[in-house]
């Protein structure tokens, strides 16, 4: 037992370091597992999620062939207009923009997507873009949490918990909906010197529309297919109504990911070569998934996590005070820690629980919480969340510096205060 | 915000050429205004006299731009009461008359382009090799115009900045014109081969040097000193009407690059904006009103000067 944990808080500790990168610890973490005979190589094999790889890997090819369209750069410009360049527009619509993608997109493409085009904008027109990009991060985790395939822990929980696509939507929009107004209302009250409307000053509004012309210009310039773009959209709507309908299809979440990937590539064939599109899929992420999953596989061989379970149920015999402890667990955890192992192993830990509350129509309470505790605390640092740490990136390639402390300042009492609505969401939710 | 609206012209100018980015700006000042929430008339002029004193500052000026924001303001109502509150059809109609002058300026700019495009074509262009530099959008529209009437001459594109030469090729190459590209630093390679040497400017300053690609006095230069005919093409509109500063350089960027080898170096690159030419390296200066020669420039150059510095002094 003490061997797996051992390398468990090695992997661990060099992920948060940064020594190696995190998939290589992941894959070595799992070697050593089954070295160490601690599960056996047909065990390890067996640990992998394939629907949760198979899902990452679709989407990621799914989206990669729509950029290439250039909908999101379409869709960018056509932001930038609604904007009119005023700073308070700006800051709103592109947050929640972030939002919405990162519920159907990966939260790092919707960051890579959204950021450097902010940055373009609100440095263009002379102001500090720091607030846009912690909004858009912020935003990006919350509307991540809303869906199956918004952010990986939900891919994780859903796969494993059998929910569906709908079912998250339907449990956690109260607290991602509040969670968004949490977010931005003190942010714009606190900024509200920069964010103002700029109508009074005609300079201002020359230079903004210079900008937004500028960035019109460009994108139309950009030769685009029609018919690619509208393959693209069409294909995104439709894998979506897929998720939602994937019950009722009797198809898992991860094939109808699958199809809409394949269709995509095959009637874009003639503008996306598939092995172009394959080399941007995020080959390092889906190992560091399959690595982590043996690593807890071999944990839980161990009985370690059966212990944690059992640490966690004598702490309380109150389904609901149990989920608080998860939700708040997951969020504080998932403020220093990557939250994909964390909620890996958190997953077999709430089916022991589960079985002991056999019938309690609250059941799945528990994965909401910790759904929202992974997805949400993930905004509590700068390495909390691999979205922050990629704004961050692409900050310091502009010439702009998001310090830890700096990020914490704003992160932190918002983090805390929506993690506090999602208890009173929870409480409420036990309460009716 | 001078330095701001600067970046913003340069960048602009760069990847669309001069003429468009004077369109652009009429058309962002246009929605600007129509936005803009003054109180009274007296502030209007304010903010717009502050905002012409801000593009008079960039670096370079774009003579164009700031003679088109004169003529918007020659131009606006004059019998509009100066404190009084404004009202929504006083505001229509300073809009309106702006809106007026605006299209005036930009169709005055598509027929010069036109004329000077017509002058070209007398220019003896058959069986001949012409070499081009800079990525002046209006020289490139001559030459595809060209190519249509008279097919039988060679183009050969000396390359400069990466991003400005891949404009050149894109915009020959989208319109079926068919170039050689060769490095600019290989030219003397070709110098015999090459018949003519043709360039835009971004403008001509009262000291009579054009504002040009950077690296366009290194070609000019060397084709000056081998005797090739070397031709400019720019519209008057963009002559710079005004006393020039004394300045000793133009913007220049400054960035920290590294290089990976054996060993991690780093270096600094410092890049310039434009060069300035002087108009007596060019034997031929073709505008909307004729081929000149550089004497003929200096006369419509001063006349135009005189005008508008009369102009100026009426106005203020």
């Amino acid at each position: 037992m003490l061997t797996a944990i051992l390398i468990f808080i090695a992997a661990l500790i060099l992920i948060i370091f940064e020594v190696f990168d995190k998939s290589l610890v992941a894959l070595g973490g799992a070697l050593l597992m089954v070295l160490t005979k601690i599960i056996t190589p047909e065990e390890a094999v067996h640990a992998i999620d394939f629907e949760t790889i198979l899902l990452l890997m679709a989407m990621m090819i799914l989206v990669e062939i729509a950029k290439r369209s250039g909908v999101f750069d379409w869709l960018n410009v056509k932001l930038i207009a609604l904007t009119k360049g005023n700073p308070l527009y700006i800051f709103l619509i592109f947050a929640i923009v972030t939002a919405v993608f990162s519920a159907f997109l990966d939260n790092v493409t919707t960051i890579i997507l959204i950021v450097p085009i902010t940055i373009a904008l609100v440095r263009g027109m002379g102001k500090d873009p720091k607030i846009y990009i912690l909004a858009e991060i912020f935003l990006s985790n919350i509307g991540g949490a809303l869906t199956l395939i918004g952010d990986p822990p939900n891919i994780i929980i859903g796969s494993k918990a059998k929910l569906t696509f709908l079912d998250f939507i339907v449990n956690l929009y109260p607290p991602i909906f509040a969670g968004i107004l949490i977010i931005l209302i003190p942010m714009v009250l606190l900024n509200w010197k920069k964010l103002r409307p700029i109508n009074r000053n005609l300079k201002e509004l020359f230079v903004t529309n210079i900008l937004i012309r500028k960035i019109t210009y460009k994108f139309y310039n950009i030769k685009l297919s029609k018919g690619f773009i509208i393959k693209s959209v069409a294909t995104i709507l439709l894998t979506i109504l897929g998720f939602m309908l994937h019950s009722t299809l009797h198809l898992p979440a991860h094939i109808v990911a699958l199809c809409g990937a394949t269709i995509l590539a095959l009637i874009t064939s003639k503008h996306v070569k598939i092995h172009e599109a394959l080399l941007q899929v995020e080959w390092t992420t889906l190992i560091f998934f399959a690595g982590l999953f043996i690593m807890v596989s071999g944990l839980e061989h161990t009985g370690v996590l059966e212990h944690l379970a059992q640490m966690i149920l004598t702490s309380t015999n109150d389904l609901m005070y149990l989920a608080l402890i998860i939700l708040w667990g997951a969020g504080i955890a998932s403020m220093v820690v990557d939250n994909i192992p964390f909620v890996t192993i958190m997953i077999p830990v709430i089916f022991q629980i589960q079985d002991k509350f056999v019938g309690d129509p609250n059941l799945t309470m528990l994965w909401w919480a910790l759904s929202l505790g992974a997805c949400i605390g993930g905004n509590g640092t700068l390495i909390g969340a691999s979205a922050n740490v990629v704004a961050a990136d692409i900050a310091k390639k502009n010439n702009l510096h998001i310090s830890f402390l700096g990020y914490m300042k704003y992160s932190m009492p918002l983090t805390l205060t929506v993690l506090a609505a999602c208890s009173v969401f929870i409480v409420f939710r036990f309460s009716i | 915000m001078p330095e701001l609206i600067s970046a913003q012209f340069r960048e602009i100018e760069a990847d669309m050429g001069t003429i468009e980015l004077a369109e652009l700006v009429m058309n962002a000042l246009s929605k600007s205004v129509m936005s803009f929430k003054f109180s009274n008339f007296k502030d209007f002029k304010k903010q717009f006299k502050s905002l012409l004193a801000d593009v008079k500052k960039t670096q370079p000026r774009y003579a164009i731009i700031i003679e088109n924001f004169y003529k918007i303001w020659e131009h606006l109502p004059h019998d509009i009461h100066q404190t009084k509150k404004i009202g929504f059809l006083e505001k229509k109609r300073i809009i309106k008359n702006l809106s007026k002058t605006m299209k005036v300026l930009a169709r005055k700019a598509r027929e010069d382009e036109s004329k000077l495009i017509e002058n070209s074509f007398g220019i003896d262009v058959r069986e001949k090799t012409i070499l081009i530099y800079d990525h002046s959008h209006l020289l490139i529209k001559t030459l595809i115009k060209l190519k249509k009437a008279v097919d039988h001459f060679r183009i050969i594109v000396a390359a400069q900045d990466p991003d400005k030469t891949t404009q050149i090729i894109e915009a020959l190459g989208n319109n079926d014109v068919a170039f050689q590209v060769v490095p600019s630093y290989m030219l003397s390679h070709l110098g015999l081969e090459i018949d003519m040497v043709f360039f835009g400017a971004v403008t001509l300053k009262n000291t009579f040097n054009f504002v040009m690609d950077p690296g366009s006095l290194n070609v000019v230069s060397q084709f000056h000193l081998m005797k090739k005919p070397i031709y400019m093409f720019i519209t008057t509109d963009k002559f710079s009407l005004w006393k020039a500063e004394v300045r000793h350089s133009v913007h220049i960027k400054k960035s920290v690059h590294e290089h990976h080898c054996c060993k991690k170096i780093s270096y600094e690159k410092i890049k310039f904006s434009h060069d300035r030419v002087p108009l007596k390296y060019f034997d031929y200066v073709v505008c909307e009103d004729g081929v000149f020669t550089g004497r003929k420039v200096r006369s419509v150059y001063k006349k135009k000067y005189a005008n508008r510095q009369l102009m100026r002094k009426q106005v203020y």
